[in-house]
């Protein structure tokens, strides 16, 4: 049996259980992720097409429980959990394995026209939104998200809001065996509007093995914009198979960051078509991984419309035997014309035993177009190190500090300066080799308060 | 209204220009009425062991092509590459064409007059006036070589440069030593297909601490109608020698579409050195993309030696369908890996090129300098792997791939794999992609130089950096070819 089959036979056998415990939008939508499961063979190995680094087959051939009856499990987030990013206003909202918890705050800090609730009750009250099927339909995360999806996260911003504060979720893992969670983040950002979500993956004291099946479905309208934010700062035996997949709006853009500093395996994958003229996608990553760390980032942005522009910037520090993918694939279709698409990835191996594969790939299928990408893998330059070292830095602060130079770009497209400032510091700490803990944000959930 | 004319009519003279520089005539594709043994279509063991006796061959490179045959069997057409390849019937294909002759010709006077004639249109003259020019060749036309020049003049300094049945009957032992070495038949569809029925090539072999004087050149060239070209080429570069290898091919202009499955193994020991160059200009079909050649051809260099250097340069104009990547195993300490190409594309043409760079050894340096030109409905894509083994330290590759797009119904696409294993590595991958700027127009046609011209000067400049690394003579022709597929009518 491989790891696939587990997932079907065992949605098949429980599936009334499933459904019994979501709601009908979300139910309706199984039996094609079922069908498009039971298409593919076995889930991609490491050394297949586009998974240079990551096994999704290993990492779904565990045996996970899935929380599909949910029972509840005992905990107390207020003691147990906290956030890492404080002097930062934001709304915020927990997410406990799949489910949605919101903060005792969360009502009073969000503006007016900005709704963040339960994905299971969103899709009660506004199942029309839920009609279209999340794409791209045939990929095993979204398929494999799809089939035991129950709850999660649903953002809406409404027409014309341009919401100032932040909202944050703060992921984490409960529960008294291993568990596979299907995680969902639906983003609605309606015309002219305007929000930006931090998303922090977190730890928890007692671990187990954990395993995030995450997709963040993201709809923007015309005008819209949407900065998100992706903190990976969980355990080594959290692993996770995320997907943003966006649909944009025409003028809309999208700034999504992802930022990893701890965590098992992770594969991330970005789909943005761009099919409405001048639509804007900014992709950026920064990977800091060490031992037994694996990290893949996959991004897929097709140019279908005129005038749109896509950036992508990719930086990898790697440790120990860490080993790093990095696949990008920018399609500029027939028409396309005035289409503005840079990839640039630069890669750093900071150990003899670190791996860094990379895929930069360029489809273009028309000519008023610019396009142009740039890899590099190498490593700390040894003059800038001698430079400084002669003028009495210790070595091994001088390679932080270089390091930290050359991550700094991807941090400058944080647009939030208290977040960013933040991330420079838990990058510094990252590289320092200190576990970061979570201390004094000071959350109250309702479920804490009660 | 005049101010609106005016850019209009400036496109439209661009457009004029491009169609009348796709309309370049293919000058190659002309049939020689020779008499050719064609052996039926169809491939089996039969066919195989028919070959191999035909060619008087030993039975250890029967069992070679046996085996190869074997797993050919068991393998699938590949498809991952980024064309649109129609089904290919390797049943209809006839695995063995020979010019036919009665004896095997013992002096230049003894060949098929037409045969002279055929390579005197191809602007290869067999004739020891070559001398002078400083090159000696070898020509296969489809599956056989007919004429190799200057072999005793070399001989004389122990280099060997025959065709490759010579080589086996004369130099059993070194053929033995070296075939399949670089290229496994296992190694994929079309190398398998090729170790099975591979009719001819040449063999050269440098002896150690030679520098060949003159360079070697091969002229392919399919004839009959309904076959493949199946050659194998093996270089050997002995200690601290040297050789530069030169490469061209045609083929007539046929309705139907002919196979190209060649070999080229090259090894290169000690301090050795070994230049490639290629001017690939099989017919490409007509502008609707009837007829032209496949060219599905393995090349690879193995740089075994410490301090040894491979250089490919390509510049490749015609086929249907190019599916090629020449490649360097840079094995030895120190050994250096050169890929220059320009890859023309127009009508209806694909191709699928660029190089693998496999650093195995330690302070192994690789660059790689592609141009890819797409006009027409063509489709023209890199792919390419830089990958660095955990053991190869202080690895040095720069890898620059440019587009140009000369139309908007044409696709220019990239590929490249950067797998890097070891830390001390420093790896750089950069890539354009754009189209004749309206601004360089502008600026050519205010200093008085007319469309057209500009066209061709802007392309030629964009290929100059790979023309650059071509011998001489080469050189001269590919410019040439450049233009008749591009920039003739243009300037």
């Amino acid at each position: 049996m491989n790891a696939l089959t587990q997932y079907i036979d065992l949605y098949r056998a429980q599936q009334s259980v499933v459904n019994a415990h979501a709601p009908e939008a979300l139910n309706r939508r199984r039996a094609a992720a079922l069908a498009a499961l039971e298409g593919m063979e076995r889930l991609p190995r490491k050394g297949a097409a586009g998974f240079a680094a990551v096994s999704l087959e290993d990492m779904f051939a565990p045996d996970y429980g899935i929380n599909i009856a949910r029972v509840p499990f005992a905990a107390n987030e207020r003691a147990e959990f906290s956030c890492d990013v404080p002097n930062i206003s934001t709304a915020s909202a927990l997410v406990v394995n799949d489910e949605f918890v919101p903060t005792a705050s969360l009502a009073k800090a969000l503006p007016e026209g900005v709704e963040v609730m339960s994905l299971a009750r969103a899709a009660e009250t506004y199942p029309e939104l839920f009609a279209e099927p999340v794409e791209p339909r045939d990929n095993p995360i979204v398929a494999l998200n799809t089939l035991f999806v129950q709850d999660g996260v649903f953002i809406r911003v409404k027409r014309g809001v341009r919401a100032e504060r932040p909202v944050q979720l703060l992921s984490i893992f409960n529960a008294a065996a291993p568990l596979m969670a299907a995680r969902r983040i639906k983003i609605i950002v309606e015309d002219g509007a305007q929000a930006s979500v931090l998303s922090c993956d977190h730890p928890r004291v007692n671990d187990f093995d954990y395993l995030s099946c995450r997709v963040v479905e993201v709809t923007l309208g015309t005008n819209a914009r949407l900065d998100f934010y992706d903190l990976e700062e969980a355990s080594p035996r959290t692993a996770r198979a995320s997907v943003l997949t966006a649909s944009m709006g025409t003028g809309s853009i999208l700034n999504a960051t992802g930022i990893y500093l701890n965590g098992g395996t992770t594969r991330n994958e970005y789909y943005a078509p761009l099919r409405r003229p001048g639509a804007q996608v900014r992709l950026g990553g920064m990977v800091i991984a060490g031992s037994g760390q694996r990290v893949d980032n996959a991004t897929f942005i097709t140019h279908d419309s005129p005038r749109c522009i896509s950036r992508q910037l990719f930086k990898y520090a790697l440790f120990d035997d860490a080993e790093g993918a990095f696949e990008e694939l920018v399609t500029v279709c027939p028409g396309a014309d005035n289409t503005d698409a840079r990839q640039t990835n630069r890669n750093l191996l900071a150990s003899p035993q670190a791996r860094m594969h990379a895929e930069p790939q360029l489809i273009i299928n028309c000519d008023e177009v610019k396009a142009s990408h740039g890899a590099t893998t190498g490593q700390i330059d040894e003059k800038a190190l001698f430079y400084m070292r002669s003028r009495g830095i210790p070595e091994a602060e001088a390679r932080m500090m270089l390091i930290n130079a050359f991550m700094t770009d991807v941090l400058d497209h944080i647009e939030l300066p208290a977040l960013r400032e933040r991330l420079r510091l838990l990058t510094d700490r990252r590289l320092r080799g200190c576990e970061s803990t979570c201390r004094d944000c000071g959350i109250k959930t309702e479920r804490g308060e009660a | 209204m005049k101010q609106e004319n005016e850019p209009r009519r400036a496109a439209d003279q661009t457009d004029e220009v491009l169609d009348r520089a796709t309309s370049g005539e293919y000058k190659y594709g002309f049939v020689t009425d020779i008499d050719t043994d064609i052996l039926p279509a169809g491939l089996n063991e039969d066919v195989v062991r028919y070959i191999s006796r035909r060619k008087g061959e030993p039975d250890w490179l029967l069992e070679f092509r046996l085996k190869a045959f074997r797993h050919w069997q068991t393998l699938e057409m590949p498809r991952w590459a980024h064309l649109d390849i129609p089904p290919i019937d390797f049943q209809a294909i006839s695995y063995y064409a020979e010019p036919r002759r009665k004896e095997g010709p013992k002096s230049l006077d003894e060949v098929d007059p037409q045969l002279i004639d055929t390579f005197n249109r191809l602007g290869i003259p067999l004739e020891e006036q070559k001398l002078h020019a400083g090159m000696a060749v070898d020509a296969v036309m489809d599956s056989v070589s007919v004429h190799t020049t200057h072999t005793e003049k070399l001989a004389q300094m122990g280099i060997v440069f025959c065709s490759i049945s010579e080589a086996v009957r004369d130099y059993p032992e070194l053929v033995r030593r070296y075939l399949g070495s670089v290229v496994s038949y296992r190694d994929n569809f079309f190398a398998a297909l090729n170790s099975a029925v591979f009719s001819d090539g040449s063999f050269v072999y440098i002896p150690k601490g030679v520098r060949c004087p003159m360079e070697l050149s091969t002229y392919f060239r399919i004839n009959a109608a309904g076959t493949g070209q199946f050659e194998r080429t093996l270089i050997v570069a002995d200690d601290d020698a040297y050789v530069s290898y030169l490469e061209g091919c045609t083929a007539p202009r046929r309705d139907e579409n002919q196979l190209h499955a060649a070999i080229v193994e090259i090894v290169v020991e000690d301090r050795a050195e070994v230049k490639y160059s290629t001017v690939q200009n099989w017919y490409a079909g007509d502008a609707e993309g009837r007829g032209g050649v496949y060219n599905f051809v393995t090349k690879r260099g193995l740089c075994r030696g410490d301090y040894s250097k491979l250089s490919w340069t390509q510049v490749e104009t015609g086929s249907a369908i190019t599916w090629k990547y020449p490649s360097c195993i840079l094995k030895g300490h120190g050994s250096v890996g050169e890929f220059y190409s320009v890859a023309v594309t127009n009508n209806r043409q694909q191709a699928d090129t660029g190089t693998k760079m496999i650093h195995i050894g330690s302070d192994t340096r690789s660059t790689i300098v592609s141009k890819g030109i797409s006009a027409g409905h063509s489709q023209n894509a890199y792919r390419g792997l830089v990958s660095v083994a955990p053991q190869a330290s202080g690895v040095r590759n720069y890898t620059q791939c440019d587009s140009l797009l000369l139309s908007s119904t044409c696709g220019a696409h990239t590929f490249p794999y950067i797998d890097v294993k070891n830390d001390t590595a420093i790896v750089e991958h950069e890539a354009t992609t754009s189209k004749i700027s309206e601004d360089q127009l502008f600026y050519c046609n205010q200093r008085g130089i007319p469309t057209e011209e500009a066209i061709g000067l802007i392309v030629n400049g964009y290929a100059r950096e790979v023309m650059n690394k071509l011998p001489m003579e080469f050189a001269v022709e590919a410019q040439k070819l450049l233009q008749i597929v591009l920039t003739d009518s243009v300037g």
